[in-house]
């Protein structure tokens, strides 16, 4: 019975999604430049605020998943479905509130903002996923030096 | 739900052919949202599966069930940039 009431607490004590979540971020602060870069090339100063706006909103995203799952999972695994599933249709609608927010403004261009939205979340989970550790050991990411 | 909300916002600022794109826009999103809500939900049911059948695997499950939210939710960023797409246009 102890043994029932410990387990999931022991599950919520590693939070290998945060330190991914953490990790692409990271990740998303390093290439994300040249996203925005090249969106700043060919849509000028417009184009830079649209995707750096579009590259913060998905690195907040990512960011957001984890914490919900992280927070869910301390509680019970009930929760967690409730949180994924609640957390995925307030992310969106962050998504959408975020696009209404500024489609008015003056220096919003659609198409730099939907391209970074799309090719950063790929490009970032597909980065993330060569480092991404699958052993008991390390869940998570990979311990560095390690052989993939 | 957010076909719902979406058509309400493009309805309040549109007339005519825009607002008819916009419903089109508002739709299509909803639609889309919904195989990746099924989609998250199968991940995360197996997810809790496999952490209640092996408690000692849970952070292996976790990392997988991660990535497979963030891969599927890629599909409903897909049907909101088609909805961004066809409401700008």
């Amino acid at each position: 019975m102890a043994e029932q009431a410990a387990q999931p607490a022991a599950m919520g004590e590693e939070a290998p999604e945060r330190a991914m979540a953490t990790d692409i971020v990271r990740r998303g602060l390093i290439g994300g430049p040249v996203l925005v870069g090249v969106c700043a090339g060919v849509w000028g100063f417009d184009g830079l605020w649209s995707s750096g706006y579009a590259l913060g909103l998905i690195l907040i995203n990512f960011w957001l998943a984890a914490s919900l799952i992280t927070w869910s999972m301390r509680i019970s695994p009930t929760l967690l479905m409730a949180g994924v599933m609640g957390g995925y249709f307030i992310r969106l609608g962050i998504l959408t509130g975020a696009y209404f927010l500024v489609r008015n403004t003056g220096w919003f261009e659609a198409l730099p903002f939907v391209i970074t939205l799309v090719a950063a979340h790929i490009v970032l989970l597909v980065w993330e996923t060569r480092y991404v550790s699958m052993s008991l050991a390390h869940p998570g990411l990979k311990p560095q030096g390690a052989r993939p | 739900m957010l076909a719902l909300i979406s058509t309400i916002l493009a309805q309040l600022t549109g007339d005519g052919e825009a607002g008819l794109s916009a419903i089109g826009a508002g739709l299509g999103y909803g639609l889309a949202a919904i195989g990746p809500g099924i989609g998250i939900g199968i991940v995360v049911g197996n997810a809790i599966t496999a952490m209640a059948r092996q408690p000692e695997s849970a952070g292996v499950a976790r990392t997988t069930m991660f990535l497979g939210i963030a891969f599927t939710e890629a599909l409903a960023l897909i049907g909101f940039v088609v909805f961004i797409l066809l409401y700008s246009a």
